[in-house]
C-alpha cells in the first residue's frame, strides 16, 4: 500500500504551487496515472481523500486519467497494448519495441476557482 | 477558473533525491544494486551466499530495509562489513531520502559494491529510485510463474532476475522456462540467473556477474 504516499507526494506538489488562501478553491487536481504504473486508482482516491483534511484540500478534488499501455514495434512499425505490459509484438514477435504510454505517474494540471461566482 | 499546468512527475522530490545518492556513488566508485521481492523470496539467504563468496574479493557494504525489526542485519553481523538498518515502521518500501540518511552513516570510502535489500513487496518498490544503478529482482519458484505478468512494473524496472529455490522444482508446479518467458516477454533484456540460495546451485555465475560490475569502473 504505497498509495499513501503517493498521494502525499501529490498533495506536496499541489501545496507547493498552489498558496494557502486558494487551496479550499481548488476544483480539480488532474493525474495521469499508467496503467502498468503499480498504483491502484481506486486506493489513491482514498489515500488522497484521507490526508486531503489535515491540508486543507478539498477532499474530491483528485481526477485520476488512467493512460493505456501502448507500446510500438520498430520491425513491423505497428502500435499494441494489451493489460500486463507485455512488450513483445503480437503480430511479429519481435522484442525491439518501445514502450510509449502506460507508465505514467504524472500531475497533469490543478483547476483552481478564481471570480467569487467560480467560487460559490 | 484558472488551470495551472503542473505537468510533474509525482516522485520528483524522490528522482531528485536519488540523482543525488547516483553521483555519491560515482564519485565514490561504488556499484549499488536494489534488491527487491516478494517476502521471503530469500533476498537475505542470497546476501549470505554472496557475501561468503566476494567479502575477500571486494570491499562491500550493505543497506538492509525492513518493516520492522534488524533480524536481517543481525543475520549478516557475522561477515563484520559495515551495515545499515533501515526500519520502515510500516513503510512498504524504502524511499531514496531514507538511503541517503542510512548511507551517510557507513564508511563507504573504497566500498566497491553496495548491496541495498528494499523491503519484501513486488509492488510498491518499483516507483521508487533509490540512487542504485540496477535492480535486481529475486522470485522464488514457489510464488509461480505468472508473477512477471502480474506485478508488471517491478520486472519492467529491473535489469535482473535472480529465480531462487529452484531446489523446490520437483515439488511445485512452476515451469522454469514458462517463467523465464513471462519475465521476458515484460522485460527482453533481463539479465537471468536460476540460483538455490539455501544449497547454492547456480550462486557462483551470479557471483561472477555481480563481482564484474562491482570491479568494471
Ligand atoms: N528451499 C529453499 N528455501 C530457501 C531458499 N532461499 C531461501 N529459502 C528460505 O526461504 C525463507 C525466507 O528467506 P529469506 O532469505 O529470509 O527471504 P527474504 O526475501 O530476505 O525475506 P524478507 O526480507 O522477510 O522479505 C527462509 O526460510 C529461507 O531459508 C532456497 O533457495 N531454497
Ligand atoms: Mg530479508
Ligand atoms: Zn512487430
Amino acid at each position: 500500500m504505497h498509495e499513501l504516499s503517493i498521494a502525499r507526494a501529490i498533495a506536496t506538489i499541489v501545496c507547493d504551487l498552489v498558496p494557502p488562501s486558494d487551496r479550499p478553491h481548488i476544483r480539480n487536481v488532474t493525474v495521469d496515472v499508467g496503467h502498468v504504473s503499480g498504483i491502484v486508482p481506486d486506493s489513491l482516491s482514498f489515500c488522497f481523500e484521507a490526508l486531503s483534511a489535515e491540508l486543507s484540500l478539498p477532499p474530491h478534488a483528485l481526477v485520476i486519467r488512467r493512460v493505456p499501455f501502448r507500446c510500438y514495434c520498430r520491425p513491423c512499425a505497428t502500435e499494441f497494448s494489451n493489460d500486463s505490459g507485455i512488450v513483445l509484438c503480437p503480430s511479429c514477435g519481435s522484442a525491439d519495441t518501445e514502450v510509449r504510454s502506460g507508465r505514467d505517474l504524472r500531475v497533469a494540471t490543478i483547476e483552481i476557482a478564481e471570480s467569487n461566482q467560480d467560487r460559490t | 477558473m484558472s488551470i495551472v499546468t503542473v505537468e510533474r512527475t509525482v516522485l520528483a522530490k524522490n528522482d531528485e533525491i536519488a540523482r543525488q545518492n547516483r553521483s555519491l556513488f560515482a564519485s565514490l566508485g561504488t556499484y549499488v544494486i536494489n534488491v527487491v521481492s516478494s517476502p521471503g523470496s530469500g533476498k537475505t539467504t542470497l546476501l549470505e551466499r554472496t557475501l561468503e563468496r566476494l567479502t575477500d574479493r571486494l570491499s562491500i557494504a550493505v543497506v538492509e530495509g525492513d518493516v520492522q525489526t534488524d533480524i536481517d542485519a543481525r543475520r549478516l553481523e557475522r561477515f563484520r562489513i559495515p551495515t545499515a538498518q533501515i526500519v520502515t515502521n510500516g513503510g512498504c518500501h524504502l524511499e531514496a531520502n531514507l538511503v541517503r540518511d542510512a548511507i551517510a552513516r557507513l564508511p563507504l570510502s573504497g566500498v566497491k559494491l553496495l548491496v541495498i535489500e528494499n523491503v519484501g513487496n513486488l509492488v510498491c518498490p518499483s516507483n521508487y529510485d533509490l540512487g542504485e544503478h540496477d535492480k535486481v529482482v529475486v522470485l522464488s519458484v514457489t510464488e509461480g510463474a505468472e508473477k512477471p505478468l502480474k506485478y508488471p512494473a517491478m520486472f519492467q524496472r529491473a535489469s535482473v532476475l535472480v529465480i531462487n529455490k529452484i531446489d523446490l522444482l520437483p515439488y511445485v508446479d512452476c515451469r522454469l522456462d514458462e517463467l523465464r518467458a513471462n519475465a521476458l516477454s515484460i522485460n527482453p533484456s533481463l539479465k537471468v540467473f536460476e540460483v538455490s540460495a539455501t544449497k547454492g546451485n547456480g550462486v557462483d555465475s551470479w557471483c561472477d556477474w555481480l563481482s564484474t560490475k562491482a570491479l568494471t569502473p
